[in-house]
């Protein structure tokens, strides 16, 4: 009997011991906060514009809706706007799920590290977001008018994925771009897009390129294409719309698909000078050739000339844009660093990517052209 | 004796490795990379090394005393008085050992986990598990930790993840650090193996011949080295040297940036097991402090040496837990493990050999 007693006593307060929480946060006391854009201020002020859901439940027999409210604040740092945003809203903000985080051009060019700086710090911080940058303001963007999706968040983060799967652009999220944005012997390049509100859609024009955390130049759709390529990405099936003729007056295109790329970034050293080569060798098939004459062996090979003498110059383009931006996205510091570690000591540490010559090598390979010769 | 407690030699290897993982191997790779950056794995095994010479040690002493645990060694040696006295300081160890997990444990809680909760809860709320546990017996506490095992292998799984965006350059070239900081990292991070003196405390009890506790000595510092070196090495790979500057909890922080589809937030996920892995060192601790306690002031029972070990713990960790003293506290830690893990036995093992002293007297298993 004392022993049920004694149990009953246990059993009775512990209940008392487990409720009330510290650290409890409930999401009816919560506004989450999907989507983030940074935008530059007067006088060095960041404005932030916030996405989040409200419940506008259930009408008319349908499922109950969400919808998008956005708002803007002013403040003196990332974090200091969205502290803002608070006293403007009824619940507390919380942004432990943001799925994207877009910065306006201008405030990429400022540098990118102070803004993430407080995701980083927090322990809630949703490092798993995506960063874009928005070639214009980003408040635009976070106050799209869109169709595709219930919420500009999960726009842009289906955006950005499918981007990914397509060849336009880098799986970066805020924590896989952190060691880029501190280090210096690899830059990020990060997704640019355009948001045209006539039309109510977001356009993606390329890739922004960023020297450290500083953006410093564009790529377009094309180019970014070709540095996916030349940086050796292997999932994504990248397609090119290229000119067979040789003179470029008149027209006769072609669409290829790359299949499979074997990258290897070589680095050849005379008198202490790093000259880098790119070179990969590529699988391709024909997806579209209006002109239609592939049955002839030899017209075949001279084509396959062709396409590798458009895409070297294409090649070399991207490079030298990258180069003009002062831009490493190849990581070829990276490379000089360990394979020649003496020499990066000496020489090549924090060098400009303008004075290492780069050269691309492409090998093409036809492996087929569709269902029909 | 009758009831004799004894553990297997599988007990044996999980006891010692629930006790030398503990608080120290989430904030490892960062305290290593200070000192010997991308080199960090490698220090790690060279540690691992030593230590194995270490173990080789203790177990030599072990068979010239088969049937005493550590204080009665000292006792045989020295005598009652210096016996007792040596005795008392490593109770004291014990309890600074203990207390300075409790500390580093409510520290990382209080960072990632829980910022708003008072540290006093935690700290009940450990130390009654503490004292739940640690006045059982021996083989009680061995079975738990054979149990508890499992969440270890947790990390092992959950932790590759990381290769998905690995950039191995980041430790190449291999041996840029040089030999002096790979060598001053390993002496560096002795405290990730703390714990391994309780070789000394728990032998007695195993049953086993003396080669067999060798091996089974032998394969815990082997899972633990390189348990240690494979999650720095992972964390190597995944952060870059200037971010891994930035990171004291790596190893939480490289979670952090994954989500699976059913878990979210793999850290948090990671952290309760860890708590797991906190509480079985303290046990150990726990128990330690109690064993000796028994052996200074025979009349009391084990179960209230627990208690007050437990107690003095969290009196301790309360009073102590601001940013600063926790760097003191690690610091003396560590100090002082270099003296009662590997000073004293070693020395105790010289003159064991000076004085050609070995027993084979009974164990006293009265309060075990």
């Amino acid at each position: 009997m004392r022993n049920i007693i004694k149990r009953f006593i246990v059993l009775t307060t512990i209940p008392f011991l487990l409720s009330g929480c510290w650290d409890q946060r409930l999401l009816k006391e919560q506004k989450l906060i999907l989507l983030i854009g940074y935008d530059k201020g007067h006088n060095g002020k960041i404005i932030s514009n916030t996405d989040y859901p409200i419940s506008k439940g259930v009408q008319n027999n349908s499922a109950s809706t969400t919808k998008s409210t956005i708002l803007t604040t002013e403040g003196e740092t990332a974090l200091d706007t969205l502290l803002h945003a608070d006293l403007n809203i009824s619940e507390k903000i919380d942004i432990s799920k943001a799925q994207v985080v877009l910065f306006g051009e201008e405030m990429a060019r400022q540098g990118l590290y102070k803004e993430l700086d407080h995701i980083y710090r927090n322990p809630k911080g949703a490092l798993g977001a995506k960063v874009a940058i928005i070639e214009g303001k980003a408040r635009d963007a976070v106050r799209i008018k869109q169709e595709e999706a219930n919420l500009n968040g999960q726009y842009y983060d289906e955006y950005l994925k499918s981007g990914e799967a397509t060849g336009f652009f880098t799986n970066y999220n805020v924590q896989s771009v952190c060691p880029l944005l501190l280090k210096h012997t690899k830059d990020p390049l990060l997704p640019l897009l355009k948001i045209s509100p006539e039309r109510h859609r977001a356009r993606s024009i390329g890739m922004a390129l960023f020297n450290n955390e500083k953006m410093t130049g564009k790529l377009n759709v094309s180019e970014s294409k070709m540095f996916l390529l030349l940086n050796g990405e292997k999932k994504q099936k990248v397609s090119f719309l290229l000119n067979t003729n040789n003179q470029d007056s008149q027209k006769e295109f072609i669409v290829i698909e790359i299949l499979n790329n074997r990258q290897k970034t070589k680095l050849s050293v005379k008198n202490e000078a790093v000259t880098s080569i790119l070179s990969s060798k590529l699988q391709y098939r024909i997806t579209e050739y209006p002109k239609d004459q592939l049955t002839n062996p030899i017209l075949l090979k001279k084509l396959n000339k062709t396409i590798q003498k458009r895409l070297t110059k294409k090649a070399e383009k991207t490079i030298a844009k990258l180069q003009a931006a002062n831009c490493d996205g190849f990581g070829i510091e990276e490379e000089i660093r360990v394979h020649h570690h003496q020499l990066w000591k000496e020489k090549y540490k924090n060098a400009d990517i303008k004075n290492i010559p780069i050269k691309a090598k492409l090998d093409l390979e036809l492996i087929n052209s569709g269902i029909i010769n | 004796m009758k009831n004799k407690v004894q553990i297997t030699k599988l007990q044996m290897i999980t006891f010692l490795i629930q006790t030398q993982i503990g608080v120290a191997f989430l904030s490892l790779p960062y305290e290593i990379h200070q000192i010997a950056k991308g080199d960090s794995w490698i220090s790690l095994l060279l540690t691992g090394l030593f230590m194995e010479i270490l173990v080789l040690f203790y177990l030599i002493l072990c068979s010239r005393f088969p049937n005493q645990d550590l204080f009665q060694i000292l006792h045989s040696m020295f005598g009652n008085a210096i016996g007792k006295g040596i005795t008392f300081l490593y109770m004291g160890y014990f309890l600074f050992t203990g207390a300075t997990i409790l500390v580093l444990f409510v520290h990382i809680l209080k960072r990632w986990m829980l910022p708003y909760t008072p540290a006093w809860v935690i700290l009940f709320l450990m130390a009654s598990v503490g004292i739940y546990i640690a006045i059982d017996n021996l083989k009680v506490i061995a079975r738990f930790y054979f149990i508890a095992t499992f969440a270890l292998l947790v990390f092992l799984f959950i932790t590759p993840v990381a290769f998905k965006d690995e950039n191995i350059h980041y430790i190449l070239p291999i041996g840029q650090s040089g030999l002096m900081n790979i060598l001053k990292g390993a002496s560096n991070v002795t405290l990730a193996w703390q714990g391994i003196e309780f070789i000394l405390l728990i032998s007695p009890f195993v049953l086993a011949s003396g080669r067999e506790k060798f091996k089974a000595a032998t394969l815990a510092n082997i899972f633990i080295t390189f348990f240690y070196s494979f999650l720095t090495f992972v964390c190597l790979i995944y952060f870059n040297n200037e971010v891994m500057k930035l990171l004291p909890q790596p190893v939480l922080y490289l979670l952090k940036s994954f989500s699976f589809k059913i878990i979210e937030r793999p850290d948090l996920f990671i952290i309760s097991l860890w708590i797991i892995l906190v509480g079985t060192s303290f046990i150990s601790y726990l128990y330690g402090a109690s064993l000796a306690g028994t052996f200074l002031i025979k009349r009391w029972p084990r179960k209230a040496w627990v208690y007050l070990s437990a107690f003095t713990c969290f009196v301790f960790a309360l009073f102590f837990n601001g940013e600063n003293e926790i760097e003191k506290v690690t610091k003396t830690a560590t100090y002082s493990g270099y003296i009662f893990f590997m000073a004293i036995p070693v020395f105790l093992l010289l003159l064991s050999f000076l004085f050609k002293k070995r027993s084979k007297g009974e164990v006293n298993a009265e309060h075990y």
